[in-house]
């Protein structure tokens, strides 16, 4: 487990906090969750756009 | 499969739908949306690919295949070989040219490739070209789907 620092607008980490009061854990956890979750969602939309090219290729003109 | 290196071969069916493959490749890309892979290839690749597409088709259609991949670097990563990889690609080539092989002889630029993908851990290859049966590489479409 790595410790990393971060610096958030005041809006957002007043966002996180009631996240985590509302999911009753940790600013952490949902920090955590939040980053899998996007990153997940970043790989998924990128394999989609990678098989998109490909069949684009084959449209005629 | 998590990744997957498309060869200029490949590209080049999928651009000429007259190919007696392109049903192959075009079926096996479809059933790819139901799982996560990213899609790789080379700057090799993309240049032999654009020769073989304007041999088989024009110019127009080879400037579309380069528009789509230039323009849209979400979608398929272009790696790029560079020249350290060269010597390994080179004892690649000898150590499999002194083993005898059933199948198409490979060139400098199929081990330029496998070593690419091994340099990022790709595995899996979409290619219609015989030779990369010499190396330890998954080749997509099987035989048994085309």
């Amino acid at each position: 487990v790595h410790r990393t620092q971060i610096f958030l607008p005041e809006d957002l980490h007043q966002q996180l906090k009631l996240e985590a009061k509302h999911l009753n854990t940790t600013i952490s956890d949902v920090v955590r969750q939040i980053i899998e979750e996007g990153l997940n969602k970043k790989d998924r939309h990128e394999a989609e756009q990678g098989i998109n090219t490909l069949l684009r290729m084959t449209v005629d003109d | 499969m998590k990744s997957l290196f498309v060869t200029s071969s490949a590209l080049s069916i999928l651009n000429t739908k007259s190919s007696p493959s392109y049903e192959d490749v075009y079926g096996f890309l479809g059933n790819l949306f139901k799982h996560t892979v990213r899609v790789y290839t080379s700057a090799r690749e993309v240049a032999d690919a654009t020769g073989e597409i304007l041999q088989k088709t024009n110019y127009q259609k080879m400037e579309r295949f380069l528009h789509l991949v230039i323009n849209h670097p979400e979608g398929i990563k272009l790696l790029y070989e560079g020249s350290d990889l060269v010597p390994e690609a080179a004892r690649l080539l000898r150590n499999i040219s002194k083993k005898q092989n059933k199948f198409a002889p490979p060139s400098l630029r199929h081990t330029l490739s496998v070593c690419l993908m091994r340099k990022y851990g790709i595995k899996n290859i979409l290619t219609l070209d015989q030779a990369y049966k010499n190396f330890d590489v998954i080749i997509w479409p099987k035989d048994s789907q085309r």
